[in-house]
């Protein structure tokens, strides 16, 4: 039997197809199968290796992220460190296209986005067939790969389903379609927003807000609003201007916005606090310029200790 | 007098409460000059003080002390000429001082091998005395942290200028992950907060992400990691500070490390910028120095050593 036929099998047995499968007997229905004996012939063949990758790739453009983690981890249990192994896990770690698909993406599910952490829950968490639907608790430890929608009279072998069980306690659950957590980062910037219209006309023109949370788009802006001249419903839908100082820089930059939400919590002893997130509207390229600065990674606690020194110095 | 290294409870990497060292990522900025003068304090508060040359790609603090060159020196241990570092002590023109001089012989040892660097460890902890200065180099190098995070007491000292104070973070910074990197050699994860800023790998950004990554990574280490981050403690010295607002750099520095790393940073004192000492630094002979008592610079480093031999004390009375 070539290798290359057990590489094709292995995708089937991945996607619930055990049929094939070298799997032992199942007696009833209530007995917990033997975990699957993968393939035991495959070597790391550059053919292989190939198809392994296109098949990677292929899963994971159609958001079955899951699927082709396992099939890495498959590999990498047969195969061993293999640099091209490696290479697709960072491609995956990379992989930011999270409308694609409800399940996590790799970086959410390994709990991390370095590669040599990533390869090191690859190799230590387990997986193994299990029938469905025993082990289809969605939670933080047990990660079910594939449903399959199958009766329960004869779930065995085909009512199967691969389950990752992870060490790692971190890793998250099925996001809802759409939701999107990415490209943004929190930080602490302080930076003004200018109002026009209505408001202007009700006597707020400026306000010092904290930027929260930034991202080419949009942002999340955090307002102490020490006299209560902010009404979370009145500004909403305001068209406002945001005005910042990427600490470091010599020039403010700014950007016309939309305020798309607002909240104000209750009123405190400092006053109230007023949340508002903006929708950047047409971003100039030097704003973005700047917002690529600030969320550049490895810089948030340099970029801290500027601001500190910043304002320091303005006092 | 106690040989520094044996008889205490509080031995960390073998070397005793007693070794302080004293760095900074930038040069220039007063290690040596605070290490002398810190000797010097500590000598005249009746010390028995050894001040060591730890800079050993360019030793050069013998220079300071009015001596062009050391009669014996780093390298007669390394060499094995001598067998222990007592014997290449030299003494100074400080009262209780002596100094160990480093190598100039052996261009390699500014990188030394894991057998040289053990056995000037292990020479450390042999010497005998109540106080023991080791001077760093300027730089992060791995040999200059691994230094650094031996000694029990570790100062870092940095100047309110912007460089120094990036440099000052920044080898705080090398010094907390290569502490998190030494309780993970045993892991997967072995080496991973070593390279810096790799595009793949980036270094965390909080103690949080590196506590995050080594549960993922390897849980059976995260306790180790845990206690390594509790037990770094650094002090802060900042020198040449001309006013009052350049004294509040090391609060800066302070709260950065409190909150990114979760590391205790301590002010230990300020030193203001003093031509006094400046010129001391220059005359070779620093017996004249404790006649000068109108440096307000040296006034600050005598409230530094009298803090330190307190907590020393109060240290080894709790032993
Ligand atoms: N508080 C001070 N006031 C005035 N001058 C100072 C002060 N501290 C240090 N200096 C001067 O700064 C210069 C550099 O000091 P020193 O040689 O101690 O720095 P260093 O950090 O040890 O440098 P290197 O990295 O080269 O070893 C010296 O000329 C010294 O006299
Ligand atoms: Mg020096």
């Amino acid at each position: 039997m070539s290798s290359h036929h057990d590489m094709e099998r292995l995708g089937q047995a991945l996607q619930g197809n055990l049929d094939d499968a070298l799997l032992r007997e199942v007696k009833g229905t209530d007995e917990v199968p033997e975990p699957f004996e993968f393939p035991p012939h495959l070597v790391p063949d550059e053919r292989d290796f190939v198809w392994a990758r296109s098949k990677f790739r292929e899963w994971m453009a159609e958001g079955q992220f899951l699927l082709a983690l396992a099939l890495l981890k498959v590999l990498a249990a047969k195969w061993g460190i293999h640099s091209g192994l490696q290479a697709l896990l960072s491609e995956a770690l990379r992989f930011d296209d999270s409308e694609r698909s409800t399940e996590p993406l790799p970086r959410e599910f390994l709990g991390t986005a370095r590669s040599k952490i990533a390869w090191s829950v690859i190799e230590r968490d387990s997986l193994q067939f299990e029938p469905y639907p025993e082990s289809g608790e969605f939670g933080s430890r047990t990660w079910v790969l594939r449903e399959i929608d199958i009766s329960d009279d004869d779930r065995f072998p085909n009512g199967m389903v691969l389950v990752w069980r992870s060490t790692t306690g971190v890793a998250g659950t099925l996001r809802p379609a759409g939701q999107r957590k990415v490209g943004r980062r929190r930080l602490e910037l302080s930076a003004n927003l200018l109002f026009y219209g209505d408001t202007k006309s009700r006597g707020l023109s400026k306000i010092e807000v904290e930027v929260q949370d930034l991202s080419a788009s949009g942002a999340g802006v955090q307002v102490r609003d020490r006299f209560g001249r902010l009404v979370a419903e009145e500004v909403k839908g305001d068209r406002v201007r945001l005005e910042l100082r990427r600490p470091g820089a010599e020039q403010r930059v700014s950007v016309l916005a939309d305020i798309r939400w607002a909240e104000s919590s209750a009123d405190t002893e400092h006053g109230r606090v007023c949340k508002l997130g903006l929708q950047f509207i047409d971003p100039q390229p030097e704003f973005l310029r700047d917002v690529e600065e600030l969320l550049s990674p490895g810089k948030g606690d340099v970029q801290y200790l500027w601001s500190l020194w910043e304002s320091d110095n303005k006092a | 007098m106690e040989p520094v290294g044996v008889g205490q409870q509080s031995v960390i990497g073998g070397l005793s409460t007693q070794t302080c060292a004293i760095a900074g990522g930038k040069g220039g900025v007063g290690k040596s000059l605070v290490s002398v003068s810190l000797a010097y304090w500590l000598g005249r508060l009746k010390k028995d003080v050894v001040l060591m040359d730890g800079d050993l790609g360019g030793a050069n603090l013998h220079t300071m002390l009015g001596m062009r060159i050391p009669k014996r020196n780093l390298d007669d241990f390394i060499l094995k000429r001598v067998d222990s570092l007592e014997d290449i002590l030299l003494p100074t023109s400080m009262s209780n001082v002596r100094l160990l001089a480093g190598g100039s012989e052996i261009p390699a040892l500014a990188n030394p091998n894991f057998a040289q660097k053990s056995r000037i460890l292990r020479g450390m902890k042999r010497i005998s005395a109540d106080m023991l200065l080791v001077d760093l180099g300027a730089g992060a190098s791995l040999n200059t942290l691994d230094l650094f995070l031996a000694c029990p007491r570790k100062i870092v000292v940095m100047t309110p200028q912007p460089t120094s104070i990036q440099n000052a973070y920044g080898f705080i910074k090398s010094a907390f992950f290569r502490n998190v990197s030494r309780s993970l050699r045993q892991t997967p994860l072995k080496g991973l907060f070593d390279v810096s800023a790799r595009a793949d790998d980036p270094i965390p950004q909080s103690v949080e992400e590196v506590l995050q990554e080594v549960s993922v990574g390897a849980p059976e280490a995260l306790e180790d990691v845990r206690a390594s981050i509790e037990d770094l403690r650094i002090e802060l010295i900042v020198n040449m500070a001309r006013d009052a607002k350049e004294f509040r750099v090391g609060e800066m520095i302070r709260e950065v490390c409190m909150k990114f790393l979760g590391l205790q940073v301590h002010a230990l004192g300020t030193v203001p910028y003093d031509r006094t000492l400046e010129n001391w630094a220059k005359t070779m002979d620093k017996g004249s120095l404790g006649k000068d008592s109108g440096s307000e610079a040296l006034r600050a480093v005598y409230e530094i050593a009298y803090d330190i031999i307190g907590s020393e004390d109060r240290q080894r009375r709790a032993a």
